[in-house]
Order: structure tokens, then C-alpha cells, then sequence
């Protein structure tokens, strides 16, 4: 009943009191495996805590990113992030050159988790681009072949997987992790989610109505924000696809803040295209007028007032004369209009 | 090794005894008081559900309008209408009288329940055979001068009720069932202990939040901590009061009635004499009667739809046929 | 192998655990995160943090139970908690040791006796155990955490020791964390650990208001130690290294014993025993702080949390700048739980939880108040670590609904833990003409509880401009120059006298081109003054809507006095908080 252990003396402790010590190490291990099983049962506190940390790292520092409202049946999956022009490179590597050329400011982007359905994600992406000239130029740049029109917003289209929009200054891309009616769906919510967010920024491409209608090829026209056509410093051009009976080319043109800063962009062209072997010539039944021929193909460039335009790759030299001069006629009306 | 030593092994014993009786204790302690889950949301619900109803079901709906300058003449008449005081109180009641005493003000600005009527009433019902009679309100300004300078106590007193001021240990948490507003909300249910009968009595007057403050917006002031914020959705709130509060009679006073600047008022202009006196058992029915001493119709006081949908009573008065006396 | 080796090897292992325990208290699944570590084991062990509440609440919550185990080895075995298993206790009689050593018996021998003021431990355990049963609505305060060892280890080694490392680079993961209140916290802590340079275990001996506690249960312990019948020479070895000073070789204070076994061991003499048997030079058993003593302390310790409150401080005075965790309990029962050990603070994903300081008041002392300044971020709406892990449930345990509001918990809405306020004197777009809308694009609950209302102003400008000439959309400028691309961003307009608007889409120095053309109507006039409008988007918060989770707050640009800031208006653990209906 009773127990009691005596030291006789210090290097030599009894043996009774060796096995109580023996004991309580024994004890002490059996501690250590209670706590390490333990450790393999997850904390009431560890629950849901992905979520958690995924959501706060996103905000850590100023440099956060906007968040908006989740639709329902989806969830962050990972941190928002934000780069900006010195970072986008890591982001987009490769592509960044086309948006920074472009007026490119930040870009947001995260990924979101579709609620019951594992290892199905969306991309957002959320280009910031300035103004909506910009926004449009890297939206008709990347159009995609197989693109199917959306009603988002005015421009907007969709490939099997992805969304692609502008919303006022800003270029948004919903890219997601397979095809089918459930990201559709999902990318639908979210658009509407990200264009409530900023219902004010709506703009419209005014220049469209540039373009001679007859033979426009739908969804083609362009925003080239730079170095159009191969040539440094023409920047800002429109361009469209026309498709008639006598064949097919491109029309487009530019508008400058200056009469002469036009006449001088169009010499540097005809420079150019003479460099390349092009044939150059005065058109025949148009002022001021320029038809080229390079490479089996044809092209009628002229300016007028700040604009300088033109049509290239023409398959028929008579179809770029004709479209050339369509298009002189909609830009002298519509400068007529502006002024 | 084992004691042989008798004293030594009676202390340890002894001892073993004592450890036994700590450890057990100890164990049964925790026992008793372990919790797994934690505590609940909010402190823990003390309140009670609801108030007492003191109304009369054989007096059920109804109402009579006295005309006259004279409250205490108008009182009689209405009463008399209704079946005499004695349909409402009885030997050995013990009967509270809720009066609107809101503001330190003079009986002249009517902003107050009139002492006359107070008196008259106090009378009646030790006339009655009421064994006592408390008048009570929780006023917005300080309660001992509400009740001193709105002539209120004295002429309680007089007539030998007794006037409970509120204080903090006269309020209890209470809820009513269904409601959205009065949820756990400290009420003055303390002058309510042991009470039999309950009357309220209130002036007629315009109200800048709810539109008009008659005999249910008198109930606001059996109302405790920061009621103010019900003000964000007084209509509810008054609905709400219609429910909890079901008295025995209401004393609607529109001798004056004060038709602007509601609910203080301040100037005699506001004022203006409109010689009507309500009672009845219906709050809704008397208010919407009322509400045309102010020229407002029943529908431009939300309140009284509200509490009519509520079951609280009938917007309707005319229904009820009520009884028109003159003095 | 001597029971003293095998104390020491428990107190090296309890040890580590202790301080592995305080490393891993991070929120994350890792084996060197929370995952399934029982962080709070030392805690929920410690009978003083489960009496006081007990006494607080009349309640003994969950891990809680554990001090039963410590309780019942007390009153069986004695204080082998303070010599086996406290950690506190260990570092003190390493320090201790450390200081001793190599010094003269004699000195040894008289530090290491008994001192009246050893006493002084149950008069405070008296205060504490006041405080926290007799408080004016009932429950007191858990005052005792201050000075509780194991919560006092717990926040010193949380709150102080792990991120003094950090910021020196050790033991860093991601970023160091921010630890308000470090100075006062280690400087308590320290002093703690240097007293024992002039007494070993002082802190232990003379403050330690558990270990009275544990003496005290002690009183009828089986095993204990004492001398022996047997001859002993007087020679006083067993007292050189006494960690309890309870002075073995006379009548021995059985509660100031805290059974290190050194006087085992050190005796040669076979004097001395762990033994079932009273000690033969007689006990005494119980300490002797005097009644006097212990009833005044009592009395201070129920005064004092009365008096802490005579001024509202959990009534009409409460304060707004105490945001507590979600799941907070309304403040009076919040004090008669929280032990202050700072593990909320530890485990909160975004470091927003911090120990509030003096300015809450002594009672509130190093309680966890919310920080949106020193956070990495606001209180995540999505997380409830703090309440999970909390061992008192001062913090109580939510379920995301219940904080989110959703399923059974949609009729209550979500949890709120204060409420945002804009400082229209301070907020860019409301006081400074700039544009910016963090607080709205962060706002995490939906629908967002911060919304803008658009507001067109003039742009204070260094000089007047004047028109030179206008046409389409361009207008330039014969007086006045405009800083390259400050217009340009989108915000800035030109406003006409229709009072339409026109954005500038660009500008030079003296030439504006507009998003549109001006109607001919009303072109300006050469020579004509031109004024510039900004659009500002000027924040508001909807209460209702608003969780009072600070993201806003962290996030404004304003950094010093923020613009947008959280206060506790609104709360929903106290219905009296409450700002709308």
C-alpha cells in the first residue's frame, strides 16, 4: 500500500525508485503519442481554413486587388493577385508586350473554385486598360476564329472555354478549366457580377461607323494600338476585313491630331512598302492617291485632313480602287460630322 | 515499505480518507459543471414572453364618444356609454392607470395626459370598489418632474392613487412572440405586479415620427433602454405595443387636441379645442377615431393598419357603432 | 536511474512541448502549423484558469476538464505539477540553478530558506479567486490571468518571445508578425525570469498564485516528503538545492514543497523519503498567510472589479474602439473567461488580433482587441479560428454559418463586430478632390456595404484657363497650362453650361480633346474662362450590411488615421450595441 523509496545515497538510487523513474518515463512517452496521434486529427480551429487563407493572403499589403461578390457556386480558390507593367510579365510571359503596347495599367486576376465539381476552375482576368480604345484593341487583337457572340456587352464573344469581353477601360478574360454547360454557366455569373461592379463605365466605338457597310466581314474590325503594318510609329489604326464578288481585302485608316503628321505617316509607309519591292504609283482616277503592288497583292493608300487610310491585301487591284474610294467618301462625310 | 507503526498508518488513513473525499468532490464538481458546447449567442434569454392581458372579454369592442368641454363630465358620459366603470373594475381590483406624462410640461400645452382626468379616473375606480390604484409612466424627461409639473401627481395623489417613477429594477426583458422589435427589451413591468386592471389614458396629439400619438403610442412609455432607435421603424414598433399590451379600457382625451408640432408641441397655437372625449376597449377603433380630431384619416396612419393586420384590433371603428353622448 | 533524472527529463519534455505547442499555434495544416496539435494542452491543464472560471461562470467548458486530472494528482501526490510538468516552473529553476551555481553552500543554503513572504502567493491567489467569483452582475473578471503562470508563459511566449524571434529572422514563416504590447508583455515575463537571480523560483516561491492553489490541494497528499526515522547528521545537504524552500530537514511546509526531489537525492544519509509516512521531524501542512491577510485580499480582489466598473466601462461607457473577435461574448461575461493567454492572437491567419493596452482600461489589460492597422489584413469573414481555438470560450466556438449568417442562422444575419464609419474629413474623394474607391472594391460581404454616390466638383487650379479656340472636341488654350496627364485618367471633365459633361479623354499642356464633341451650341467662347470637374465617387457605408470586419479600414490609403475605421457600434454580442434596427 504504502510506498516509499529511499535514496541510500546519490550515484546510487534504489532499485524501487529506478523502476518509479523507469515509470514516469514511460509515462511521459506514452504523453508524446497521445499528442502526436492527436496532431493527426484536425483542429476544430484548422476547419475551413483554406478558405481562409485564401482570402487573406489576397489582401495583404495596399497593393490588393478589387474583389467582388462571388456568384453562388463559387468560391476563391486562390488569392487575388494584381501586377502592373513592370510585373505583368510574370504573369502573361510573352503576351504582356501586346497589352503594354497597348496602354496597358494592371492587371487582376484570380481563380475561382466551381462548388462541387473538384479540380473544375475559372480564370478571371481583368485587364485594366486605360480607356476603352485601349480595352478594344487588345479585345479585336486576340479575337478568336471559332468565336461565338455574347450579349454581355457590346463586345463579347465566347470560345468553349473562355469568355472574352470589354467592359468600359477594361478587357476581361474568363478562362476555364474545361468545356461544358457548368462553366457557362459560371462564366455568365461572374461577367454580370464584374460588369454590376462598374455599370458606369460603358462606352462605343464610334469609329465603326467609319467603315464603308458593304462587304464588312462581321466582328473584324481592329484596334491596332502600335506599330501597325511593320511600321514604328503608326499607331492607332482601325482596320476591317471586307469579303465582295471580286475578292477580299483590308481596309483601314488612322486619324492624327494634324493634317501633316498624316502626310507624313503615309510617306513613311510608301518608303516602307518601296523598301520591300513594292511598285508604287500614282491611282489613277483618284487625287493624291497612291496603288501599290507587293507580292501579288494590291493596295490603295491616300490621306485626307488628319486621316490617312487606305485598303491592303486586296486580292484585285479594282476592288482596293473601289474600296478606297468608299471609304474616302464615309471619312470626308464623317469629318464633315466631327468638325 | 509497508508502516507498522499503528499512529502512522491511522494518519495515513486518515489522509487517504481526505484525498479519497477531495478527489471524488473535485470529480463531482466537474462533473456537474462541465460544458462541451460553450455559452450561447447572446447573454443568456432572461426575458419573459409577453405581458399579462387585462382586457375584458365580455366588454370586447367596444366604444363611445363623448362631446364636451369639461373632462370629468365627458369621462362620466363616455363610461356611462360603455356600461358604467363598473363593467371595468370591480371590488378588490387592483387597477394601474398608464398616463402619457412624457414631458415636463404644463397641463395647458396638452402634451400631457390631463390631471383632471387623471383624478377623475382614479376616483371612479376606488368608487368602484378598486382596492388601489397606481398611475405610472416612464417619461422621456426626468420622471419626478414630469409628474410634478404636468399636474399629474398631485392630482393622482389626491385622489389617493399612488404614482410609481420608474427606476431600473422596475424594468424586465421581454419579448413578444412573433415581433421583430420588442425582443429582449427591458419593459416597465415592475408597477404591473399583482395589478388586475389596466387603463391607459392619453391626449391626442400630432407626432413628427408616427403621424399621430393617441392611446397606442401611449404604451412607448412603459418602454425602457435606448428606445429612441425604434424610432427607425416606429410604426412596427407601435404595432408591436398594440399586441403586447392588451388593457382593460383606453381614455382617448381630445378636449384639446394638438394639432402640430406633435409630440411636445410648446405654444397654444398648436392647439386647438376639439371637445371630444373616446373611450372603449378597442385601442385600434379609439385611435382611428381619434385620428380624425387631427383631420387625418385611419389609412394615413400606418400604425393602425399595422396593428389591425396584427389582430390588435379594428381600423374600422364605425363597425363597432359606437355611442355618441353629449354633454 | 534517481527520480530526480527523471523529473528532469519530464521537465526538458514538458517543456519543449510547451514552447513547440506555442510555435505551432498558427493557422495552417502543416506538421508545423496547427493542424491537430493539442496547443492549448498546458492551458487546459492549469486548475487556476479552471477554478476561476468555474467561480466566474459557474461553468467548466470543454478542454477545461482536463485541470481535474492536475487536481486529483495534487491532492494524491502533492505539487508534482510544479515540479513536473509546468514549463514556467522550469525555466525558473534552470535560471535559478544558473545563478547558484558554484556558490558557497552557505549562501546556497540561505537562499534557499524559507521566507515569511513566501505567504504573499495566497493572499493573492485570495485576490484573484475574489475577483473572479464576486463581480457586480454576477460573474467577476479573470484578473487571475495576469499573473497565472501558464497564461502569463502562454501570451509572454506568444505575444513577445516568437515574434521578437521572427523580427530577428529566426523561425520565420512569411512575414515576421506584428505584436502590439510586446514591451510590456516580455518586460513582465522577464522580470519574472530575473527574480531568479535573487532567489531561485521566486516567482514560484512568493508570487505564483497556481502553485498556492496546488499547495493548498495538496493538504492531505499520500505521497510525500520527510524524514525518515533513521539518524540524520544535520549536516543540511538536502537543503542546498530545496527549489520550494520548504525546509525538509525541520518541520517541512508540505505546500511550499514542489517535490523536485533534490533533497532525495542529495541526502547521504538515506534521511530523507518520498514516503506515505509523516515526516518524522514533524509537517506543517498548511501555510500561514493570516486571515487578516487573505480576507483584506479577498476583499480588494471583489473591489476591484466593481470598481473597474463604477465607470460603465461594460455598461453606458463602454468602448468603441474595443472590437473584439467574432464570437466575443457580450463584455461582462467576455471578462469572466478570457485568461489573456493570447492564443486567439496566435492562430489569427490575418495577425489582426492584438492585446489591448492600457487604453481600454486595467481590467480589459492585454484582452484581444482588433487591430485593423496591424493586421495583414481585416478580420476574414470566412474564418473562425479565434473562437475554435479559445480554451474559455471567451471567444465562443461559431460555426461559419452562424458567423455568416446563412442556413439556420439566416433569420440572425450575419455576426457583426462593429460597425464602419467614413471620416469625411479625411477621406480623399469626400475631403481632397481625388478619386479612389479602395474601401468599396474591398469590401468583402455581399452585397458590398460600402457604396459610392458620384459627385461632380471643380478642380482647384494653379491659374485660370482661358480658351483659345474650341472646336469638335478639342479645345486649346490661350492662358493657362494643365500638368502632363493629370486630366487624362477619366475622372476629369469639362463641363458645359447645358450642365452636361464631356470627359477628357487627353490633354497637353494648352490642348484639351475631349471623349466627345462639344454641341455647337455650346462651344466656348474664344477668350472664355474654362473650368475642369472632377468625378468623385464618395464612399458610405450600409449598416446593415456591414460586418464591421475592417477590411476597409487596412486597406484605406489614408495609413496613419485611417479614413474609413471599424468601431464597435453595431456588435451583435451586445444587443444594447445595437445602432439600427
Amino acid at each position: 500500500m504504502a510506498v516509499s523509496c529511499t535514496a541510500s545515497s546519490p550515484a546510487r538510487p534504489s532499485r524501487r525508485e529506478s523502476r518509479i523513474a523507469a515509470a514516469i518515463l514511460l509515462f511521459l512517452a506514452l504523453i508524446a503519442a497521445a499528442v502526436l496521434r492527436e496532431q493527426s486529427r484536425p483542429h476544430p480551429a484548422v476547419e475551413n481554413f483554406l478558405h481562409a487563407r485564401a482570402l487573406a493572403v489576397g489582401t495583404r499589403g495596399p497593393a490588393a486587388a478589387g474583389r467582388f461578390a462571388l456568384p453562388e457556386g463559387t468560391f476563391a480558390l486562390s488569392p487575388p493577385e494584381r501586377f502592373d507593367r513592370d510585373s505583368l510579365s510574370e504573369k502573361i510571359n510573352g503576351k504582356a508586350e501586346l497589352y503594354l503596347a497597348a496602354g496597358f495599367v494592371r492587371l487582376d486576376c484570380w481563380r475561382l473554385g466551381l462548388a462541387g465539381a473538384e479540380d473544375s476552375w475559372i480564370e478571371v482576368f481583368v485587364y485594366e486598360m486605360g480607356s476603352f480604345e485601349n480595352a478594344f484593341s487588345v479585345f479585336s487583337a486576340q479575337r478568336r476564329a471559332d468565336a461565338v457572340g455574347l450579349e454581355l456587352t457590346e463586345f463579347a464573344y465566347a470560345a468553349e472555354n473562355a469568355f472574352f469581353f470589354v467592359h468600359g477601360t477594361r478587357y476581361i478574360e474568363l478562362i476555364a478549366s474545361g468545356a461544358g454547360e457548368p462553366f457557362t454557366r459560371a462564366m455568365e455569373a461572374i461577367g454580370r457580377r464584374l460588369i454590376a461592379e462598374r455599370p458606369a463605365l460603358q462606352a462605343a466605338l464610334t469609329e465603326r461607323d467609319l467603315f464603308p457597310s458593304e462587304g464588312l466581314v462581321a466582328d473584324s474590325i481592329r484596334r491596332i494600338a502600335a506599330d501597325a503594318f511593320g511600321l514604328a510609329g503608326l499607331d492607332r489604326v482601325y482596320s476591317a476585313s471586307y469579303r465582295t464578288d471580286g475578292g477580299e481585302a483590308v481596309v483601314f485608316f488612322t486619324r492624327r491630331d494634324h493634317p501633316d503628321q498624316a502626310a507624313a505617316l503615309a510617306r513613311s509607309y510608301l518608303e516602307m512598302l518601296r523598301a520591300f519591292g513594292a511598285a508604287v504609283a500614282p491611282a489613277e482616277g483618284m487625287d493624291g492617291a497612291f496603288r501599290v503592288e507587293v507580292l501579288d497583292t494590291f493596295e490603295v493608300v491616300f490621306t485626307r485632313a488628319e486621316f490617312f487610310a487606305g485598303t491592303r491585301e486586296a486580292t484585285d487591284s479594282g476592288l482596293a480602287l473601289e474600296l478606297a474610294r468608299r471609304l474616302e467618301k464615309r471619312l470626308e462625310e464623317a469629318g464633315h460630322a466631327l468638325r | 515499505m509497508p508502516s507498522a507503526d499503528p499512529l502512522d498508518r491511522r494518519e495515513f488513513l486518515r489522509r487517504a480518507t481526505r484525498a479519497g473525499l477531495g478527489v471524488a468532490l473535485a470529480g463531482g464538481l466537474a462533473a456537474l459543471s462541465f460544458d462541451a458546447s460553450g455559452p450561447s449567442a447572446s447573454p443568456p434569454e432572461r426575458a419573459k414572453t409577453g405581458l399579462p392581458d387585462f382586457s375584458l372579454p365580455q366588454a370586447a369592442g367596444r366604444i363611445a364618444v363623448a362631446r364636451g368641454a369639461v373632462r370629468r363630465e365627458t369621462l362620466w358620459l363616455a363610461l356611462q356609454a360603455l356600461g358604467g366603470i363598473e363593467s371595468f373594475v370591480g371590488r378588490g381590483d387592483r387597477v394601474l392607470i398608464k398616463v402619457n406624462a412624457a414631458f415636463a410640461s404644463p397641463p395647458i400645452l396638452s402634451a400631457t395626459t390631463h390631471p383632471d382626468l387623471v383624478f377623475e379616473l382614479a376616483r371612479l375606480c376606488y368608487a368602484a370598489g378598486a382596492a388601489s390604484v397606481v398611475v405610472t409612466d416612464n417619461p422621456i424627461n426626468d420622471p419626478a418632474s414630469c409628474f410634478a409639473l404636468s399636474g399629474i401627481g398631485p392630482a393622482a395623489r389626491r385622489a389617493g392613487a399612488s404614482v410609481v417613477l420608474p427606476a431600473e429594477s422596475l424594468f424586465r426583458p421581454v419579448s413578444l412572440e412573433g415581433a421583430r422589435l420588442i425582443r429582449n427589451w427591458p419593459v416597465l413591468t415592475g408597477p404591473l405586479a399583482g395589478i388586475t386592471r389596466l387603463i391607459g389614458v392619453a391626449p391626442v396629439k400630432d407626432h413628427h415620427r408616427s403621424g399621430a400619438s393617441m392611446t397606442l403610442k401611449n404604451w412607448y412609455g412603459l418602454l425602457g433602454g435606448r428606445r429612441n432607435l425604434f424610432h427607425q421603424d416606429v410604426h412596427r414598433l407601435i404595432a408591436e405595443l398594440a399586441l403586447l399590451v392588451r388593457p382593460t379600457l383606453v381614455v382617448l382625451d381630445g378636449t384639446t387636441t394638438m394639432m402640430t408640432n406633435g409630440p411636445t408641441g410648446g405654444s397654444l397655437s398648436d392647439l386647438r379645442e376639439t371637445r371630444t372625449l373616446i373611450a372603449g376597449t378597442d385601442p385600434v377603433a379609439v385611435d382611428a377615431c381619434g385620428a380624425e380630431l387631427l383631420g387625418k384619416r385611419p389609412e394615413d396612419l400606418p400604425f393602425l393598419g399595422a396593428a389591425e393586420k396584427a389582430g390588435a384590433g379594428t381600423v374600422d371603428f364605425r363597425r363597432l357603432s359606437p355611442r355618441e353622448v353629449a354633454a | 536511474m534517481s527520480l530526480r533524472s527523471a523529473r528532469r527529463a519530464s521537465q526538458i519534455f514538458f517543456t519543449v512541448l510547451f514552447f513547440w505547442f506555442c510555435v505551432v499555434a498558427t493557422l495552417g495544416e502543416r506538421f508545423t502549423e496547427l493542424s491537430g496539435w493539442p496547443v492549448n494542452l498546458f492551458l487546459e491543464l492549469d486548475p487556476l484558469a479552471a477554478i476561476a472560471t468555474l467561480l466566474s461562470t459557474h461553468t467548466l467548458y470543454r478542454g477545461l476538464l482536463w485541470a481535474l486530472l492536475t487536481v486529483c494528482a495534487t491532492i494524491l501526490l502533492g505539487r508534482v505539477f510544479c515540479g513536473f510538468v509546468c514549463p514556467f516552473g522550469a525555466m525558473h529553476q534552470f535560471v535559478g540553478r544558473l545563478s547558484l551555481r558554484g556558490r558557497p553552500t552557505a549562501l546556497r543554503l540561505e537562499k534557499n530558506r524559507f521566507h515569511p513572504a513566501q505567504n504573499l502567493k495566497y493572499v493573492l491567489l485570495a485576490f484573484f479567486l475574489a475577483a473572479a467569483a464576486l463581480g457586480p452582475g454576477g460573474g467577476g473578471s479573470l484578473l487571475v490571468g495576469l499573473l497565472d503562470p501558464l497564461c502569463l508563459a502562454q501570451r509572454s511566449v506568444n505575444l513577445a518571445l516568437l515574434p521578437f524571434l521572427e523580427r530577428l529572422g529566426i523561425a520565420v514563416r512569411g512575414e515576421p508578425r506584428l505584436a502590439r504590447e510586446a514591451l510590456a508583455i516580455a518586460a513582465v515575463f522577464l522580470a519574472a525570469i530575473l527574480l531568479n537571480l535573487h532567489r531561485p523560483r521566486f516567482f514560484c516561491r512568493f508570487l505564483c498564485p497556481l502553485g498556492a492553489l496546488l499547495g493548498l490541494l495538496g493538504r492531505f497528499a499520500l505521497l510525500r516528503i520527510g524524514r525518515t526515522p533513521e539518524a540524520c547528521t544535520g549536516c543540511t545537504l538536502c537543503e542546498r538545492s530545496c527549489e520550494g524552500a520548504c525546509e525538509p530537514t525541520g518541520r517541512i511546509r508540505t505546500a511550499e514543497c514542489v517535490l523536485c526531489l533534490n533533497c532525495l537525492a542529495d541526502c547521504r544519509h538515506g534521511a530523507i523519503a518520498l514516503s506515505t509516512r509523516a515526516s518524522a521531524a514533524g509537517e506543517i501542512p498548511l501555510p500561514d498567510p493570516g486571515r487578516r491577510a487573505v480576507l483584506a485580499a479577498a476583499v480588494a480582489g471583489a473591489a476591484t472589479v466593481a470598481l473597474g466598473r463604477v465607470g460603465g466601462a461594460t455598461g453606458a461607457t463602454w468602448s468603441p474602439s474595443l472590437v473584439r473577435p467574432p464570437g466575443a461574448l457580450a463584455e461582462e461575461e467576455f471578462l469572466s473567461r478570457c485568461i489573456r493567454c493570447g492564443q486567439c492572437m496566435r492562430v489569427c491567419p490575418t495577425n489582426v488580433i492584438h492585446p489591448a493596452g492600457l487604453e481600454e482600461g486595467l481590467e480589459a489589460l492585454w484582452t484581444p482587441k482588433l487591430d485593423f492597422r496591424a493586421g495583414t489584413s481585416g478580420c476574414q469573414h470566412t474564418c473562425i479560428a479565434c473562437g475554435r481555438l479559445c480554451p474559455t470560450a471567451a471567444i465562443r466556438p461559431l460555426r461559419l454559418e452562424e458567423r455568416l449568417g446563412t442556413a439556420e442562422f439566416a433569420s440572425r444575419g450575419p455576426l457583426r463586430i462593429g460597425c464602419a464609419f467614413v471620416d469625411r474629413g479625411r477621406c480623399l474623394p469626400w475631403a481632397m478632390d481625388r478619386p479612389c474607391i479602395v474601401c468599396q472594391e474591398n469590401c468583402p460581404v455581399s452585397p458590398k456595404a460600402i457604396f459610392t454616390r458620384p459627385v461632380y466638383t471643380e478642380v482647384r487650379l494653379a491659374e485660370p484657363l482661358i480658351v483659345r479656340e474650341a472646336a469638335g472636341e478639342r479645345i486649346g488654350l490661350a492662358a493657362g497650362r494643365l500638368p502632363p496627364g493629370r486630366f487624362a485618367t477619366g475622372d476629369y471633365y469639362v463641363p458645359l453650361p447645358s450642365g452636361r459633361r464631356l470627359r477628357i479623354r487627353a490633354h497637353g499642356e494648352q490642348a484639351i480633346e475631349l471623349a466627345a464633341a462639344i454641341p455647337e451650341a455650346e462651344l466656348p467662347f474664344s477668350g472664355s474662362a474654362l473650368s475642369i470637374a472632377i468625378r468623385l465617387q464618395q464612399p458610405y457605408v450600409d449598416p446593415e450590411r456591414c460586418i464591421g470586419c475592417g477590411v476597409c479600414e487596412h486597406e484605406c490609403p489614408v495609413l496613419g488615421k485611417r479614413a474609413i475605421r471599424v468601431t464597435a457600434e453595431n456588435e451583435s454580442r451586445h444587443p444594447r450595441h445595437r445602432m439600427i434596427l
